[in-house]
């Protein structure tokens, strides 16, 4: 092969290189742009959901600070049955503080009411005429507040009754409710 | 010539079957990323409700009167199973307590609105009291309770499967 040859030779695998790198630095680019987009579809769709998850985060939270006045008031000793703390609130008590204001505005709710539960008996709402032959509990009411929805949770509703001449606890199965604003909760 | 073809022709798929997994690796990650997400928030609402119910109906007065004047609740009724008592009217503890039990969860959990309930009375790891209702599902809530000593109440409920 003569001189001007071998230049030809040399400048057509120079060219064929040049076109082999820039079709890979091309190949990596259109690489990097589609795993970009990639991932910013995957970034829109978890902040889509977060969106979302947020919302129902927002009621969540605020349907569990009704469950912890719920439980407050259970486990309070205004409320609660003596030695027997826990998911108990003595309805003793309840009628005793029946006509008592000092409550009003304390709590974020609209109505915080009992439910007999089991045994199930018709809704009779419970005043100190006939008490203990009753159902509902009007606990306490907020009329500062509207409740857009209510949340209840289980508690033992016990009272004190002479059987044989002894002070006996007798408990039923009962729910606590309450009412609450859900725009108004945590504000 | 066509063997450099044809073996850039495999490379240039095996980069494409390599993204392709890539890709549904990612999607099966976040899928089980979501599921888990969605799941979480009722699962903890219904485990505050089953754990509310247990520990309220531990409470609960029965008709059963043993060596006292005062009618034992269910929490004392296990023990009494425990101690194989009997009540004042000759009934067993445990037949009464398991009458009871399932009074109260039925009028509760029905079946109505749940697919199925499971509770277990268990002393150390031996099954006392065992009640079963409708089917299981999918989604399950429970909740574990101790009782005193050796004995612990559990119940599981089934929710209703969305089709």
């Amino acid at each position: 092969m003569n001189k001007i040859g071998r230049q030809n030779v040399d400048c057509g695998i120079e060219v064929k290189m040049k076109r082999k790198g820039q079709f890979k630095i091309q190949q990596m680019a259109f690489m990097l742009v589609g795993l970009m987009i990639f991932f910013i579809l995957v970034g829109l769709f978890w902040i889509i959901l977060q969106r979302q998850s947020l919302y129902d985060e927002a009621i969540m939270l605020r349907e569990r600070e009704a469950i912890q006045i719920a439980q407050f008031m259970a486990d309070s000793s205004e409320f609660n049955c003596q030695g027997n703390p826990g998911y108990c609130i003595n309805t003793d008590k309840i009628m005793a503080l029946d006509n008592v204001t000092s409550y009003d505005g304390y709590w974020p709710v609209d109505y915080v009411r009992l439910a007999q539960m089991h045994p199930a008996d018709e809704e009779i709402r419970c005043t100190r005429a006939n008490y203990p032959d009753c159902t509902v509990y009007d606990v306490y009411e907020n009329e500062d507040v509207t409740s857009t929805s209510s949340m209840s949770s289980y508690v033992a509703l016990c009272r004190y009754e002479r059987v044989e001449g002894y002070a006996t606890q007798i408990c039923e199965l009962g729910k606590i409710i309450i009412g609450y604003d859900m725009a108004r909760m945590g504000n | 010539m066509i063997n450099i073809n044809l073996n850039g022709k495999k490379k240039g798929q095996e980069e494409m079957i390599g993204f392709v997994l890539i890709i549904v690796l990612v999607a099966v990650i976040g899928l089980i990323f979501l599921a888990i997400q969605i799941r979480r928030p009722a699962e903890m609402r219904a485990s505050a409700e089953v754990r509310s119910f247990l520990e309220s109906s531990l409470h609960f007065t029965t008709d059963c009167y043993i060596e006292s004047h005062r009618p034992r609740d269910i929490r004392g009724l296990i023990r009494d199973c425990y101690n194989d008592e009997v009540c004042e009217d000759d009934r067993d503890a445990c037949e009464v307590l398991n009458s009871t039990i399932v009074a109260i969860v039925e009028s509760e959990f029905s079946l109505d609105n749940y697919a199925g309930y499971k509770l277990e009375i268990y002393e150390d790891e031996d099954t006392m009291v065992s009640i079963e209702m409708g089917n299981e599902s999918a989604n399950r809530v429970g909740k574990s309770v101790n009782i005193a000593g050796p004995n612990r109440i559990e119940m599981n409920v089934f929710e209703l499967t969305q089709n």
